[in-house]
């Protein structure tokens, strides 16, 4: 069993601090649900933990076991067994599915896998996430509609056979086939490997096992409680927390400009000046 | 010199990749597919054609070449119909300074250039696209085309596109586009959050990017290709 151990930690995005001293633990062998409102840092905690360079850590630490992750190259946090679906996957022009997937998979192997056995691998990943094969021969995410590329991470994660396993909104833009597809899936693999799931629908939260649910609000470690607080949160929302003390976001002020009915007006005064 | 001359109606594909400069001739409803893929040191090749009555030539130029080279071709559209597909892909690393400066002439009405560059700068490189597309007085119902597109790696890297449209007729489609840019950090983040490398995923990348050249040649060539990349990554 591996563990990722995240303390007290501040991460800011374009001079932004996002996260402001989140603790928090994640073990292969559980599944967490994360929940909380837009912009209070779910993707800034998942993009920091995979390493993306957008995101500067200010203070804190994360531990994968005894490795300190903090000071690894974005690749070599994935040879460790961390896995991201992202929630915007790149669209890569000219590079092939198949390929690229080949390429993945030997990362993080010694020996180069035989032609036979990735064949075999990728036919049952394919098989089970109910993409045509043919599909491996496109270019990476090029043209994928919303879903596909929703559905190639998981086909992703399948391959390389990562411990812990971050998933960004994996369930937005999946039709109603598609996420009983990805939960069948998740469900599965869940007693091979732990889940960090952001999402903002209780549909997904509802066709898995949730051991643990952890609300994020401002930054911060909010809540963290049992699947009943899925519930509660689908039918109330997040309002109901301030009444117990906690902390949100200073709501900023909306700029005097909205979009879409002066706009151009206002940058037409900005060009005159 | 290799002259190449095709007669009226003739077909066909030729494919070097040894080559100093080259002479078209295309007569009338003539088709050529020209594969040219230079691995030279220091070279400088002139290209240049004529293109008759409905002809169609289709220039494939893979360029990975090594040092200073100079790639100049004119290419000449004299008779109406005459068509020209011009596609070139180039890699420049260490101190490479290459510069390809590819031009059409629109003499008559009715006439086709589209050209496509490709081009991915490394290391301490230098790579120039320029070139004037030439709509010619009377050339009526013309079709040019233009567009450039360079990625430089490093910091020192540089690429310059600056190809050019010259039009001196009325009731012609001319268009032309040029971008210069940097890696996408995008695409290097996701590539190496499946476990690549930066250098993978700089190579992968980069032969993604060539793709639409190099699969136009020969199995045997595009080994050659696939080397080249690798060698300068």
């Amino acid at each position: 069993m591996s563990k990722l151990k995240i303390e007290n930690l501040h991460v800011a995005v374009k001079d932004k601090e996002i996260l402001k001293g989140l603790t928090i633990e994640f073990s292969s062998n559980e599944t967490i649900a994360l929940l909380g409102p837009n912009g209070n840092g779910k993707s800034t905690l998942l993009q920091t933990i995979m390493g993306n360079p957008n995101y500067t850590i200010i203070s804190g630490n994360i531990w994968f076991d005894d490795k300190d992750v903090t000071k690894l190259s974005v690749d070599e946090r994935s040879k460790l067994g961390i896995f991201l679906g992202m929630q915007y996957p790149s669209e890569v022009p000219g590079v092939n599915n198949s390929d690229f997937l080949k390429s993945a998979l030997n990362a993080h192997r010694e020996k180069p896998v035989s032609l036979f056995e990735f064949y075999k691998l990728m036919n049952n990943a394919y098989e089970k996430m109910h993409i045509p094969f043919e599909m491996a021969n496109r270019n990476l995410n090029e043209g994928f509609s919303g879903g596909e590329k929703k559905k190639n991470e998981i086909l992703q994660m399948l391959i390389l056979n990562p411990e812990l396993v971050l998933l960004d909104e994996i369930d937005s833009g999946l039709d109603v086939d598609a996420i009983q597809i990805v939960a069948n899936v998740i469900k599965e693999e869940q007693s091979k490997r732990g889940f960090l799931i952001v999402s903002h629908y209780a549909k997904l939260y509802d066709l898995i096992n949730i051991d643990k649910v952890v609300v994020l609000i401002n930054g911060k470690i909010a809540k963290v409680g049992d699947k009943s607080l899925i519930k509660k949160i689908d039918e109330q929302g997040y309002e109901w927390m301030k009444a117990e003390g906690i902390e949100f976001k200073n709501e900023e002020k909306m700029s005097s400009v909205s979009i879409g009915t002066c706009a151009t007006k206002e940058a037409l005064k900005g060009a005159k000046k | 010199m290799t002259n190449i001359t095709l007669k009226n109606n003739e077909k066909r594909v030729l494919e070097y990749t040894k080559f100093s400069d080259v002479n078209l001739v295309l007569n009338e409803g003539s088709e050529l597919t020209l594969k040219l893929a230079n691995f030279e040191e220091n070279s400088e090749i002139k290209i240049t054609g004529n293109i008759g009555k409905y002809a169609r030539i289709s220039v494939v130029f893979a360029d990975f070449s090594s040092g200073n080279s100079k790639i100049v071709s004119q290419i000449n559209l004299v008779e109406e119909g005459a068509t020209c597909d011009w596609h070139l892909a180039t890699l420049a690393n260490k101190k490479d300074n290459k510069i390809f400066d590819i031009s059409f002439k629109h003499l008559v009405g009715k006439t086709t250039s589209l050209m496509d560059n490709y081009g991915v700068a490394r290391d301490d490189s230098k790579i120039v696209f320029s070139g004037v597309s030439h709509i010619t007085e009377g050339a009526k119902g013309s079709n040019a085309k233009q567009n450039a597109k360079i990625i430089v790696f490093d910091k020192n890297s540089q690429g310059v596109a600056s190809p050019i449209l010259k039009i001196d007729e009325n009731e012609v489609q001319a268009s032309h586009g040029a971008i210069v840019g940097q890696l996408n950090s995008d695409h290097m983040f996701y590539l190496m959050s499946r476990g690549l490398t930066r250098d993978e995923a700089r190579m992968i990348i980069t032969l993604g990017y060539l793709r639409p050249v190099s699969k136009e040649f020969s199995e045997e060539t595009q080994e050659l290709i696939e080397k080249a990349i690798k060698e300068a990554m």
